[in-house]
């Protein structure tokens, strides 16, 4: 290995000293977001009443999902261009499987996060058995999903059924929006998987360098292939609010979501080589974005100005990382 | 020394028997036999190439021999894998480390096997103690939380060894692969402790070197490696450094150092006060004649690369003057450098001197692209007319001159980087490191090239880390230390000591 630094000559820092250290970057992060929404929040009056932020929260889960999933995918040394497409056609499928029929919520619900990790399982075998490089691969899968919800749906049609709505999208539980509930447990249940598990140790060891990972006796194909099918998982479980949300299967539903899950997870400081970052920066990229779209929408800015302030916001954000991306 | 002479004890640590492994178009190891007893430590040398690596992998589990087998304290054992050879006590530190460079130590020490709790989930703190246990029986003290990447080279070392010790089993077999390559002076010293320190609990240490004097410092046996098969194999103490090399070459190498002929012309190059900040050079100064060479001594962090790196253009100076062929020196860039008459030969061949994916055409004609163009296209014609003289001149082995330069062996991928420069007829060359990693038969080619282009009127700056090579090839010895000139040493005055000296920064009565 060709990388190495100057050496610690032996010193040992506090653990505050070391924490400081290591997560320069999250903090940055969080202040400027922190320092943002003061600012918003002493500048209007609409921002910070309880309804505005409380939609935030509930804007954010839906990237926030699918953010997840491209962060764990990306750590372990993938990428997942299909997961737009992936939300598309869940969407379409319940929208027109369910047809308004609240007896078929959990049954289609479950059927469709199998098609999702399924679709998933496909990717990472393909990856690594078929040894087709992850852009291309889920570029394909991308193309293929996409082709498949417009064969089967070209104009909205369908119906979600109102219990599914209320409960993965509309209602709330206290003041907590259940969307918001769904993903601090998933959250919650990736980040402990992410540095709790040996699982979890296993994808950034395949991310960082997977021959160091083979000579160590991992199973590099089968972490691989099993996170990207938990990744395609938790895209669907997205693609079932994104259809909550809308109500109706709409071909529509996906579009640009994969570029956003990127950039929040690139804006958070995860390394798109792999072997690095964490779910805390990913959840600042998600956040910095939906303030992007909710700061618009306030000032009355034209929405599609937003695509010109995110790509803004990348470059000078990726400039500020410079050669730890 | 007789050679195959097997060792007789009842037990043995490791037995190899007919280990024959071919891979597409080469037959790497022939009926290879290896014998190692319990708590020795084994020395296996060889040329690049002669196989050593390969039959250490396959005792690590990473690859399956064709044919053979293997036994472990007189026992038969299959190698399927790399967990398979772990279970059974085998451990190897490759050369090129097996880091994961952005997680800590402590979980690159545990890697695979990191502790947990009654839950399922992982139990850092228990990690952090037996990471913390491993350590101190090694005898070191590392902030063990810290990023690997943040580690000195050696440090990093140490964190493998430390691996390969961390299994709830001890390894009862180490194989190390080259690990002097990245070491030195003290921190050599602090690795043979280590390694006597395991031989003493009854660990059996295989250590693949090249360096021979390592060998006699710190072996009990050797075998040794030729062209895939068994050229000898026996006691340390009953050899010495030329029967070895002859083993390992197949021929004795009576001149290793050619001697020079001619007498330096004038002044190439001329340097006066060239300080860096950045880079940590302190006024600097030197003088190269045609025909010369220039050796450059020092200790690592001394700052010989640096001084290259300024002198070709690859970073600035903030005072100083540069003079070459008695005009000033604009290396701003390499570029200029080049156009000069200067050419570099990088320390590092396989990031900074090849590209190692393309062909051996595509990296020999790289630098004088310029010069082989016909209206916009390369001049195919010209290219391999200029490649093939290459290949002759320097004796460059070489399937094909479209093999991918990155298959060749260190020693022929040092020549291609060689016959590059070469080709664009600088009148001064800076060789850094020139013969690192390369064998024996390979560096002899290289000093015999590298005293023909002197008496041919070549000014050349010889960096090296290896005092022999220094003391050999050298015309005047400049040693550097932190960052100065320590001082100049000329034909018979530069013994080993005297650079050393300087090297470490103390003066040498008597010398200017």
């Amino acid at each position: 290995m060709s990388l190495s630094g100057t050496g610690t000559h032996n010193a040992v820092k506090s653990p505050l000293k070391h924490f400081v250290a290591n997560n320069v970057l999250l903090l940055v992060l969080y202040g400027a977001l922190l320092l943002a929404f003061l600012g918003l929040s002493f500048y209007s009056p609409n921002f910070r009443s309880g309804a505005n932020l409380w939609t935030l929260a509930r804007q954010a889960a839906i990237p926030g999902l699918i953010a997840i999933a491209q962060t764990v995918i990306i750590i372990s040394g993938g990428i997942d261009l299909s997961v737009a497409s992936l939300v598309t056609i869940v969407t379409l499928l319940t929208a027109g499987l369910m047809n308004n029929q609240p007896p078929l919520f959990l049954p289609v619900a479950g059927l469709l996060l199998l098609f999702g990790a399924g679709v998933g399982f496909l990717n990472g075998l393909i990856v690594q058995r078929g040894r087709v490089h992850p852009f291309i691969t889920t570029l394909g899968m991308a193309l293929l999903l996409q082709g498949a919800g417009l064969a089967y749906m070209t104009v909205p049609r369908g119906g979600v059924p109102r219990n599914m709505g209320d409960l993965l999208y509309y209602q709330a539980l206290g003041p907590v929006p259940y969307p918001v509930i769904i993903f601090v447990l998933v959250f919650a249940g990736c980040f402990i998987l992410l540095h709790w598990t040996r699982f979890g140790r296993s994808i950034y060891a395949i991310g960082g360098d997977p021959e160091v990972a083979r000579r160590s006796g991992l199973g590099v194909a089968r972490i691989s292939i099993l996170v990207y099918g938990l990744g395609s998982l938790l895209t669907a479980l997205a693609g079932l609010m994104t259809a909550a949300r809308m109500g109706i299967g709409d071909p529509l539903s996906g579009m640009g979501m994969e570029l956003d899950s990127i950039t929040a997870v690139v804006i958070g400081g995860t390394s798109l080589f792999g072997g690095r970052g964490n779910l805390f920066g990913t959840l600042a990229g998600v956040l910095i974005l939906i303030l992007i779209n909710n700061v618009m929408v306030i000032l009355g800015v034209n929405v599609f100005y937003q695509q010109l302030i995110k790509g803004f916001v990348v470059l000078l954000v990726v400039a500020l990382y410079k050669q730890r991306l | 020394m007789a050679s195959n002479e097997g060792p007789q004890v009842s037990q043995t640590a490791l037995e190899m028997i007919d280990i024959t492994k071919t891979f597409p178009g080469v037959v790497a190891l022939d009926r290879v036999a290896l014998t190692c007893l319990p708590g020795e430590v084994h020395a296996l040398v060889g040329e690049n190439g002669a196989g050593k690596s390969t039959l250490m992998k396959i005792l690590a589990g990473v690859y399956r021999p064709d044919s053979g087998r293997i036994k472990l304290n007189s026992r038969e054992v299959g190698l399927a894998s790399p967990s398979q050879a772990r279970d059974l006590g085998i451990a190897i530190i490759y050369q090129d480390f097996n880091l994961l460079p952005w997680l800590s130590a402590t979980e690159n020490i545990l890697l695979g096997h990191l502790p947990r709790t009654g839950l399922g989930l992982i139990d850092w703190t228990e990690a952090g103690r037996r990471a913390q246990a491993v350590q101190e029986r090694l005898g070191i003290c590392l902030d063990l939380r810290e990023k690997v990447i943040d580690f000195s080279v050696a440090e990093q070392q140490l964190v493998e060894i430390a691996k390969a010790l961390s299994w709830p089993k001890d390894p009862s077999l180490l194989i190390m692969d080259e690990p002097s390559a990245v070491l030195a002076g003290h921190e050599l010293d602090q690795l043979f402790k280590i390694i006597r320190t395991l031989r003493g609990q009854g660990v059996t240490v295989i250590y693949i070197s090249h360096r021979l004097d390592e060998v006699f410092q710190i072996a009990d046996r050797v075998t040794v490696l030729r062209d895939g098969r068994v050229a000898g194999s026996g006691e340390v103490a009953g050899l010495d450094k030329p029967r070895l090399i002859s083993l390992m070459v197949g021929r004795s190498l009576d001149e290793t150092f050619p001697p020079s002929s001619g007498r330096p012309g004038r002044v190439v190059l001329e340097v006066k006060g060239l300080s860096s900040l950045d880079l940590g050079l302190s006024g600097v100064g030197l003088t190269v004649r045609e025909g010369e060479i220039l050796g450059l001594a020092g200790l690592v962090g001394a700052g010989r690369t640096a001084l290259a790196k300024v002198l070709f253009g690859l970073a600035p100076a903030d005072e100083g003057e540069m003079l070459f062929q008695g005009r000033p020196l604009e290396a701003r860039n390499p570029r200029r450098a080049i156009q000069s008459g200067l050419a570099l030969v990088p320390e590092n061949r396989k990031e900074q001197g090849l590209i190692l994916s393309q062909s051996l055409r595509s990296n020999g004609s790289l630098v004088i692209l310029e010069r082989l163009k016909k209206w916009l296209f390369i001049d195919s014609r010209r290219e391999l007319q200029v490649i093939r003289r290459q290949v002759e001149e320097m004796d460059i082995k070489t399937p094909s001159l479209d093999q991918e330069v990155g298959y060749l062996s260190g020693g022929n991928q040092q020549k291609v980087v060689l016959a590059k420069w070469l080709s664009t007829s600088p009148k001064l060359i800076i060789m850094d490191e020139p013969t690192r990693g390369i064998d024996v038969g390979a560096k002899a080619e290289i000093y015999r090239l590298m005293r023909r282009l002197a008496d041919q009127g070549t000014a050349i700056i010889m960096i090296s880390s290896e005092l022999q090579e220094i003391i050999g090839m050298s015309d005047r010895v400049l040693v550097m230390a932190r960052g100065r000139v320590a001082g100049e040493l000329a034909g018979p005055e530069a013994t080993e000591e005297r650079i050393m000296t300087l090297a470490v920064g103390e003066t040498l009565p008597g010398v200017c």
